[in-house]
Order: structure tokens, then C-alpha cells, then sequence
């Protein structure tokens, strides 16, 4: 009996101590990582929608160049972010192969064609799945056409896509994700000019 | 006399973790990580000083706490410690190395199965006064490190053609610059490593002839 309180004991005075250790540096961490965040996702408008900006200068830029609205798809608040020649980009996120994969689409609405796509987040494999982020490989997105798909597989070059060997499975997700979140922002970028 | 054998004592378990029971090479220990994330070297540096980080956290707190650690409930002791310092390591590299945080992401948390430092803790810091599980901690941790950051040396210089993202393949090379696809992926990983522990194994064998 003594032995069972001891234990309990130690387990809840050890279990306390680390929590607070663990709260401690999370309310430490926790605003850098938030801007973090906020940077990283700026930083993805900027480059979604072809603006120049350097490591400084990166808010400045957005504050100056980017118009925000608020819209509302499927019951969900989203944002839609307009550079001044008018193109329109949004956040995207969907499932990768190991966990979301979230980043900006800038589309030409009116021809249902990518402006640029760029990736802010993302947990797949490093080293293989994750070269999805790279420039290397995102650039060949720009000026693809959802004719009503992007594929891997299209008999057409509007809409043909590559996949990176060694990454199949990362890069089908990815083009997965983009159709589908185009084909939900579709009708309100059409309607909205 | 004393401080002589204490300092032999110290000296023992160093090459014993950065050699003789070389976590990975003799024990198999930490294997999942070594493969996954030695295929660049900034992410092979980042995962060697996160895990020896938690290695010489754990260390210190389990060495300290070795006689009123319940000895039945040891593992779950050693699990939540080891959690703990893993969130930490996550958080600050999140709040600090953002790049790195997102190119190595998953396996940061990852850290808490790696076997290292579960065998570490069970078989060592148990045991062992604070200052030689310091040292334990420390040699097992750079073990861990030199091992992968010299397999991520090679799998970055034939899968990418680069070494710390700077472009090494020189100029006038003839061939495509880095087309060795294979090496960035597992099956490169397995061929080296095992190289790497017939090697070590070898040397192992002729010292002790």
C-alpha cells in the first residue's frame, strides 16, 4: 500500500513539474511561432502572386500591394487575396501523404488557369514527398489550365502535369488537392471580378 | 588513485558510445531516423542535435532521480521525460529555425521512438551517477550525429549533387549532374548504412585480434 502511494505520489509531483516546464516554454514560444506563421503565410501570397519582396521587406510589400476580402464558401469564412493587376489567389489545404498540405493558389479565374502555386506547409517524406515545395517543380504549374482537371495523365499539355519520381504519391496528392480546392473557389472567383 | 580510475571510468564510456557500442552501428539502435532523414546534411545536423539534446536532458534528469524513480513504473517515467524534452525541441525549433522545423517536421516528434535514448536511459542512466551519464549522453549523441551527417554527406553529394544546398559537382563533369535518384530515396540509405556497419565492424574485428 505504501509502495502504490509512493508511486502515485512521485508520478503526479514528476507529471506537474513537467507540465509546467512544457507550458512555460509553449507561452514563451508561442508568439514567435504565431509570427512565424503570419510571415510564412504572407511570404506564400507574395510569391503566389509574382510579387517581388526580399526577407524585409516582406510586410511592407503586402501592406502596400494586397488587397484583402472576406468571402464565404460552404459556411466557412476564407480569404481571398487580389494583387493590383487584379489576380486573385486563396489558401489551400487538403490532405497530403502524411499529413495537410496547405499553400497559396493564384489563379486566372476567367481561364481557369494557374498564375503560380506556392506550398507553406506541408509533413511529407524530407528529402523525397517534400520537394513538392520546390520552385523546381512548382514552377511547371504556372499557366496550367483545369480543363476541368490538372493531371498527371492528360492527354492535353494545358493540362499536364509532371510527378516527381520518387514521389508519385506526394505529387498525386498534391494535384488532387488543387483540383478540388479550385473547383470549390471556382464559382465564386468567376462571379467576383 | 581514485581520480585516475574515475577518469579511466570517464574516458571508458566515452569511446564506448562514440565507438565500442556505437549506438547505431552495434547496437541497431535509432535505425528508422538514421534512413529517413540522411539524405540532406542541414536536416541530418538539425535531427544529431535534437536527439542529443533530449539524450543529455533525459541524462541528467533521470541520473538525478535514479534513487526514488519507482522501479516499477521506470519505462513510464523515462517515456513522459523524454516526451516532454521532445515538445520542447519541437516548439523551439518552430519558434526559432522555422526553415529547418519545416523540412524535417514529423520526425522532430519522432524523437520520442527513438530507441537511443530508451536504451540509453534503461541501460545507463539508471545506473550511473550524473556526471558519467553526461558523458554517456554526450558521446551516444555525437555518435548518433557523425553517423548520420557522413551518410547524408554521400546521399546529398550523388542524389542532389549539392553539400549543405551549395552546388559541389564542378563544372566541367561530364555526366548529368546528380542523377543518382536511388540515393535520395530509402533503398540508398539501406545500401550505405550497411556499408558503413560492415565497415565499423571490420575495424571492430581487427582491434580486437
Amino acid at each position: 500500500m505504501k509502495d502504490i502511494i509512493k508511486m502515485l505520489l512521485f508520478v503526479i509531483i514528476m507529471g506537474t513539474i513537467l507540465s509546467t516546464a512544457i507550458v512555460g516554454v509553449d507561452s514563451w514560444t508561442s508568439p514567435l511561432i504565431a509570427k512565424n506563421n503570419e510571415i510564412k503565410i504572407k511570404t506564400s501570397v507574395l510569391k503566389a502572386l509574382g510579387l517581388e519582396y526580399t526577407k524585409d521587406t516582406i510586410e511592407l510589400v503586402f501592406s502596400n500591394k494586397i488587397t484583402t476580402k472576406d468571402a464565404v464558401i460552404n459556411d466557412n469564412q476564407v480569404k481571398l487575396y487580389y494583387s493590383p493587376d487584379n489576380t486573385v489567389a486563396f489558401q489551400y489545404q487538403g490532405a497530403g501523404l502524411w499529413g495537410d498540405i496547405i499553400g497559396i493558389l493564384a489563379v486566372n479565374a476567367q481561364e481557369d488557369s494557374i498564375s503560380r502555386v506556392s506550398i507553406f506547409q506541408q509533413e511529407e517524406t524530407p528529402g523525397l514527398g517534400s520537394r513538392i515545395g520546390d520552385d523546381a517543380y512548382l514552377n511547371q504549374y504556372i499557366g496550367k489550365v483545369f480543363d476541368p482537371e490538372i493531371s498527371s495523365k492528360a492527354s492535353s499539355e494545358k493540362s499536364k502535369v509532371d510527378v516527381i519520381t520518387g514521389a508519385t504519391l506526394s505529387s498525386e496528392a498534391f494535384i488532387k488537392i488543387l483540383n478540388e480546392e479550385y473547383s470549390k473557389y471556382k464559382n465564386l472567383l468567376k462571379g467576383v471580378k | 588513485m581514485a581520480e585516475s580510475r574515475k577518469s579511466k571510468k570517464a574516458f571508458e564510456t566515452f569511446i564506448n558510445g562514440v565507438w565500442k557500442d556505437h549506438p547505431v552501428f552495434s547496437m541497431l539502435l535509432g535505425i528508422c531516423s538514421a534512413l529517413a532523414l540522411s539524405n540532406k546534411v542541414e536536416n541530418a545536423i538539425a535531427m544529431g542535435a535534437g536527439v542529443t539534446f533530449v539524450l543529455l536532458a533525459t541524462a541528467i534528469l533521470i541520473s538525478g532521480l535514479r534513487k526514488i524513480i519507482p522501479n516499477r513504473i521506470r519505462m513510464i517515467v523515462f517515456m513522459i521525460t523524454i516526451a516532454s524534452f521532445v515538445i520542447i525541441v519541437d516548439r523551439f525549433l518552430k519558434a526559432y529555425f522555422p526553415d529547418i522545423a519545416a523540412s524535417i517536421g514529423a520526425y522532430v516528434g519522432l524523437i520520442i521512438t527513438n530507441c537511443i535514448i530508451m536504451g540509453r536511459a534503461e541501460a545507463f542512466y539508471v545506473q550511473n551517477n550524473t556526471g558519467l551519464s553526461i558523458i554517456d549522453a554526450l558521446a551516444n549523441g555525437f555518435a548518433y550525429t557523425y553517423t548520420l551527417v557522413s551518410i547524408a554527406a554521400i546521399r546529398e553529394i550523388l542524389g542532389f549533387g549539392t553539400l549543405l544546398g551549395m552546388n559541389v559537382i564542378p563544372p566541367w563533369w561530364p555526366f548529368e549532374k546528380a542523377p543518382w535518384v536511388v540515393m535520395t530515396m530509402a533503398p540508398g540509405a539501406f545500401f550505405l548504412l550497411s556499408l558503413f556497419i560492415w565497415i565499423s565492424r571490420s575495424i571492430s574485428k581487427m582491434e580486437s585480434e
